[in-house]
């Protein structure tokens, strides 16, 4: 019997706390609390409570073709035939959950060809301030339901009540409305009501909490010219947003997707919006660790490992670089994201750069700024390292 | 022939393990995954630094030395991990050292068939409590005037918090003076009682030790009769050395154990009476329970809870699609709970919205143990509630003329 601990970060929202992953013979059985964890002190919420569940259910681990199991050398050769198209002609549509090294490839893999890049569910837009400071704001204006969307971040909000904080609220009714001294429930939020600018006004430290996806949130915030927390909804949409990866636009002229589809179970309605355009194209291919709702549209599905099968890094949404631990060995059968874009680069005749994690990040820290002057080293210790804003 | 209730100095005979304080304990569960009393060991090791103790389950014995030296920031429960993989100790042999909550919590769980305890050797460990990691690092930078990366060892001694730098550099602050503060040891670690876990088979520490063994030797007292054969076996074996407690010895831990117990009484009295009572408790701790968010870390972590079926997750009862629950979801626990709370402290500390959990179960605990003198963790005597047959309990209410419960148990 062999069973050990494997610290490592969530895989759900972008606030980035650390937890143990219990490895029991190679296998993850279990989440335990890391206690170390700057961010969370060994606090999860229910997400990363059944973090190895969701790790390691409804897994693909062979490739598909139009819904028929094939094998890796037809899957490769039928999804090198995206060569056939000219660079206008394809997308690739990335993940914000994969990590910093694996997405700074996928961009290279984009650039290389020419081809426009696009994410589902990232974000943009840079805070102003860091999770801890929060604590210390004495008016909080959330917008939107942010507390429930990143629990860990919605911790500090509920310790600046304590210290006597006063929360504001704009939003639909959520749990982040329950716990507002002020609320203003709306499902759009253009403007101020009255009585919230002034107490925004007189606030020695105000603050604005808001998601990273949610513009009109944005619009709103920035008018306030008070320290700002954007919310990335997901562990490394900081990352991707740091790399300039914006929302999926999908224009007539595209003829082929590549997807990257690094997605939960219980998040596969994310490409609803997409799928009839998708299901048009004359190529897609889809790279997944588990099922998702893009196997029924897709052309070629190709599978990869999960998150708790690599090693690197991830941005959480105040841009602290932590490191992500292997915990699992790659199941049979199944590609790391590296190796499959390394092997279908190849085939397209593409160069990407290749090597280790660590070889990796100093590729991508040496061309992306933000990450530049930071050692893998130091991003393994449990505080992490900060990215360089701009 | 050692029995129950024996004290002893021990040490280790081996070089190869620096212990704390002579290095016994790594000594005999070393003996005992050498001679295979036992198949693992559940101990705790440093893991990134100081602040990071993590769990290991240790099945080769050399790895042990590995685990030697004691560490403060370790605020986590080890029994339930016997319950939750290693299938609660029924087809293995467990070694695993426990401080005061984790030897009650053991003892909960053995009575509730989820740890087989024939299985399990414990070897209890004095605590003086132990402080949450991220508060140690707060409490180093802001109040010691040290980078918290500098410290390589932290100590709790004479009632002092105790950093050593990597440059050699001691210093210490007593915790009454930290605890004021709001920093310190847990909250939960400040109210408990059980220093000395003399539930355990082998109880352990350093508390008696003194003059020129300090340091070097580890102060035992046997608990049990399987506890007396293993250290008796080590004994033997050559793996431990021993020496008789000095009288002054004895004096000078029993002292240490009176104070802390009663530092211990002191902070449940000043914590529970910030509580208030009757109405305005019950007020406060609905205030703080409105920002739960119902991610049921408490019920995962808590030692009590063992239910296959959940009640917190039956319709009929929780509203499962409200975000904070209802208050039903906090009655609940405390109804099936708080009768047996060991004050372990897991359902504070890892609660995302920051309520105060172990202080409401713990405060309840002491009120229903004055009303059923039922008290948890000691031994294996069933809780309040295992006692109630339903129909016994309706009969008898029936006598009375009335079946209000209020009426019959809790008027004088």
């Amino acid at each position: 019997m062999q069973m050990k601990y494997v610290t490592t970060i969530c895989p759900y929202c972008g606030t980035g706390c650390a937890l143990n992953l219990v490895v029991h013979d190679g296998k993850t059985v279990g989440v335990a609390p890391s206690h170390r964890s700057p961010i969370c002190s060994g606090k999860l919420c229910s997400r990363g409570l059944h973090a190895a569940d969701c790790l390691g259910e409804a897994r693909i681990e062979e490739p598909f073709i139009k819904g028929e199991r094939s094998d890796w050398e037809t899957a490769m050769d039928k999804a090198g035939e995206l060569k056939k198209y000219a660079a206008g002609e394809i997308i690739i549509i990335t993940s914000p959950r994969i990590t910093n090294e694996t997405q700074y490839l996928v961009w290279k893999f984009a650039r290389s060809l020419g081809a426009a890049i696009g994410i589902i569910n990232g974000g943009s837009g840079a805070p102003t301030v860091k999770l801890d400071e929060l604590k210390d704001a004495d008016v909080i204006l959330a917008l939107g339901n942010v507390m429930q969307a990143l629990p860990l971040t919605g911790n500090r909000i509920i310790q600046a009540k304590e210290n006597g904080a006063r929360l504001l609220y704009i939003g639909p009714q959520s749990y982040t409305a329950v716990q507002a001294d002020t609320v203003e429930i709306t499902d759009e939020y253009k403007e101020l009501p009255p009585g919230f600018s002034a107490l925004l006004k007189n606030a020695v430290r105000p603050a604005v909490v808001y998601m990273a996806n949610d513009s009109s949130a944005a619009k709103l915030a920035e008018g306030l010219g008070i320290s700002a927390a954007v919310l990335y909804d997901k562990n490394n949409g900081r990352g991707a947003s740091l790399m300039g990866i914006g929302p999926v636009d999908l224009p007539e002229s595209v003829k082929a997707a590549f997807i990257i589809a690094e997605t939960p179970l219980i998040e596969q309605d994310i490409y609803a919006d997409l799928l009839q355009k998708l299901d048009s194209l004359e190529l897609t291919i889809v790279a997944t660790s588990a099922e998702t709702s893009l196997l029924g549209i897709a052309d070629i599905v190709l599978p990869i490992a999960a998150l708790h099968e690599s090693e690197g890094t991830v941005t959480n949404w105040e841009g602290r670089i932590q490191m992500l631990r292997r915990a699992a060995n790659i199941p049979e059968g199944v590609k790391s994201l590296q190796e499959l874009l390394a092997e279908l680069a190849g085939k397209m005749g593409l160069g990407i750069p290749s090597g280790t994690p660590e070889e990796m990040y100093a590729a991508l820290a040496s061309e992306i700024s933000a990450f530049g002057n930071i050692t893998y080293e130091q991003i393994a210790k449990p505080e992490g390292v900060f990215v360089q804003e701009a | 022939m050692s029995e129950k209730g024996d004290m002893f100095y021990a040490w280790t005979k081996s070089a190869d393990i620096k212990g704390e304080c002579g290095g016994a304990v790594i000594s005999l569960l070393k003996y005992a995954l050498e001679q295979k009393i036992v198949d693992v060991v559940l101990t705790v090791r440093k893991g990134y630094d100081v602040y990071d103790p993590l769990p290991v389950f240790i099945t080769d014995p050399k790895e042990l030395a590995s685990c030697a030296g004691s560490l403060h920031c370790g605020t986590f429960l080890l029994p339930k991990l016997i319950k939750k993989y290693l299938n609660g100790a029924k087809d293995i042999k467990v070694a695993i050292t426990v401080k005061g909550c984790d030897a009650k919590a053991l003892y909960e769980l053995a009575k509730r068939q989820q740890i087989n305890m024939d299985n399990v050797l414990s070897i209890g460990l004095n605590c003086g409590g132990s402080v949450s990691p991220s508060v140690a690092r707060e409490m180093i930078a802001e109040k010691y005037g040290i980078d918290p990366d500098d410290v390589v060892k932290e100590e709790i001694d004479k009632g002092q918090f105790i950093v050593m730098t990597k440059d050699g550099q001691h210093k210490g602050i007593k915790i009454d003076e930290l605890e004021e503060e709001g920093l310190g040891r847990r909250k939960n670690c400040q109210r408990c009682e059980t220093k000395i876990p003399r539930q355990a088979d082998l109880a352990c520490g350093n508390w008696g030790v003194f003059g020129e063994k300090a340091g070097k030797a580890t102060f035992v007292e046997v608990c049990s009769a399987k506890g007396a054969t293993v250290f008796d076996g080590a004994v033997s074996a050559g793996a431990i050395d021993i020496y008789a407690p000095d009288p002054k010895g004895l004096e000078i831990r029993g002292k240490i154990e009176n104070v802390m117990i009663k530092m211990g009484k002191k902070a449940q009295k000043s914590q529970f009476d910030a509580l208030n009572e009757g109405r305005e408790r019950l007020t406060a701790i609905m205030n703080y329970s409105s920002c739960c968010i119902a991610c049921r870390a408490c019920i995962e972590n808590c030692p009590i809870c063992y239910c296959v079926e959940c009640s917190t997750l039956k319709p009929h009862l929780i509203d499962q699609t409200k975000t904070p629950p209802d208050f039903m979801f906090h009655l609940i626990r405390f109804a099936h709970i708080a009768d047996s709370c060991v004050n372990c402290g897991q359902c504070q500390e890892l609660c995302p919205a920051e309520i105060p959990n172990a202080l409401f179960m713990h405060a309840q605990q002491v009120e229903l143990e004055k009303m059923f003198g039922h008290t948890p963790g000691v031994d294996m005597t069933l809780p309040v509630l295992a006692y109630a047959e339903e129909p016994e309990e309706r009969r008898r209410l029936n006598e009375t003329g009335s079946d209000m419960i209020f009426e019959n148990v809790f008027r004088e």
